[in-house]
């Protein structure tokens, strides 16, 4: 099954959900619970709140099915988000309880074995991969470096410039004028 | 704050960018969902960004999840096989506490006073008409326990809700929502972890629809989600069953 196909596949299963088709969810969850999971695991860092949160993201998906627009998004792209702003959303509700395990067990994590990649379904639009990978090598390779580290675990400015050892003020300024440029880079 | 760009320097600063690269604080965090929900240009923002930075997540490996989960999501959605009635539920409450329990189980016992007409046949010409009262159990998805009994009567157009066991994270409050079949959640206020409390059907949920709707309990900051929109983690949810017995 090639990537258009699958990518289609995913996004009428996602327009079924909308009519309340369970069946429909658990194709969504099959062929992209582990990927969300990693996603989610990566930013908690704890088996358990990950599993919650991937909970939460599919009884999302399951009331707000009719937000998806295919034209717009690709559906793994729309998936990923809800999964990373639940995910981050939990970390910074941990922060707030006074945790600071956020930055714990990057390695660990890291070493986790692969799941079954289904990665007929995953497969996004390789050439937009490539120029986000074209654009971000263009920037510093010590700022490129911080806007993966931040998107993969989802932490702070403040916990950010913790990790990497650069004072907050620095931190802040590089993933702004990295942000800027990959605008400008990713609209040429 | 040692800031090295003015912290309201508008065009400058990409915060729809900061926003989906996951780096601002849960404040600003706040703020910039607030934002998405209130304009559109912001929303669009941030979409953009999300189709762009979306692909970095390949670079993540996928984990297959514990087989768990998918029976926790497919019970909560309704869609196991069974249809448990609302007396067998009654044994997932075990492990709550007896007064509680005793509580719980006395606003149903007092609904269920009526016996109700043989199920319609398969093919039925209308919609049987509604039960006069329904109960839905707020269970935690993780535990499994009750956290919450909610009988919705149509009768008196009041829902009464009876906590069993509710935990919250400290400095947060359990928000009560209803999310109607395909729309989206009302909040239906701040519940009382120790008391029941009988509130006003909303308009609009009066009908049969009610039937359907999903229930659910969120951490919120004291005094609620502000923008009407939950913000929290969901801590426990359950849908209605109708009253047959």
């Amino acid at each position: 099954m090639d990537a258009d196909t699958s990518r289609a596949l995913l996004s009428r299963a996602i327009a079924r959900v909308a009519n309340r088709d369970s069946d429909a969810l658990k194709y969504v969850y099959r062929h992209t619970s582990a990927k969300l999971f990693g996603v989610c695991l990566r930013i908690l860092n704890d088996r358990e709140e990950a599993e919650d949160v991937l909970q939460d993201v599919y009884l999302t998906v399951w009331n707000k099915a009719d937000k998806f627009d295919a034209e717009k998004a690709s559906p793994i792209t729309w998936l990923v988000s809800l999964a990373r702003n639940r995910a981050i959303d939990r970390l910074r509700a941990r922060g707030a309880r006074g945790g600071s395990a956020a930055t714990a067990g990057v390695e660990e994590a890291e070493a986790l074995p692969d799941g079954a990649p289904l990665a007929s379904t995953l497969i996004e639009d390789e050439d937009d991969r490539r120029r986000l990978e074209g654009c971000l090598d263009q920037l510093d390779p010590k700022h490129a470096g911080a806007v993966r580290t931040a998107f993969f675990d989802g932490v702070t400015y403040e916990a950010l410039a913790n990790m990497l050892s650069v004072p907050l003020g620095t931190m802040k300024s590089w993933i702004r004028r990295s942000l800027i440029s990959l605008r400008a880079c990713l609209e040429a | 704050m040692t800031d090295a760009l003015p912290p309201h320097d508008g065009e400058d600063r990409p915060l729809a960018g900061e926003y989906v690269l996951g780096v601002l604080d849960a404040h600003e965090r706040a703020e910039a969902q607030a934002r998405i929900a209130a304009e559109p240009a912001f929303a669009r923002a941030v979409e953009w960004w999300e189709g762009r930075l979306a692909h970095l997540a390949e670079r993540i490996p996928p984990i297959e999840p514990p087989a768990a989960v998918w029976p926790r999501i497919a019970n909560l959605i309704g869609a196991a096989t069974q249809k448990p009635s609302t007396w067998n539920n009654v044994r997932l409450w075990q492990g709550a506490s007896a007064g509680a329990l005793a509580l719980a189980a006395a606003s149903i016992v007092a609904l269920v006073v009526t016996p109700r007409p043989a199920p319609p046949p398969a093919v039925a010409p209308a919609k049987p008409p509604p039960a006069v009262a329904e109960v839905a159990l707020i269970t935690d998805p993780a535990t499994k326990q009750p956290a919450l009994v909610a009988t919705l009567d149509h009768a008196a157009g009041k829902l009464i809700l009876t906590p069993v066991s509710m935990k919250m994270p400290a400095g947060r409050e359990a928000e009560l929502w209803i999310i109607p079949e395909g729309q989206k959640a009302i909040s239906l206020g701040i519940v009382p972890s120790d008391a029941p409390k009988a509130i006003a059907l909303p308009a609009g949920l009066t009908g049969a629809g009610t039937y359907t709707a999903l229930l659910a309990i969120t951490d919120e900051p004291p005094g609620g989600a502000p923008t009407g929109v939950a913000t929290g983690q969901v801590r426990a949810a359950g849908k209605f069953v109708a009253q047959t017995e």
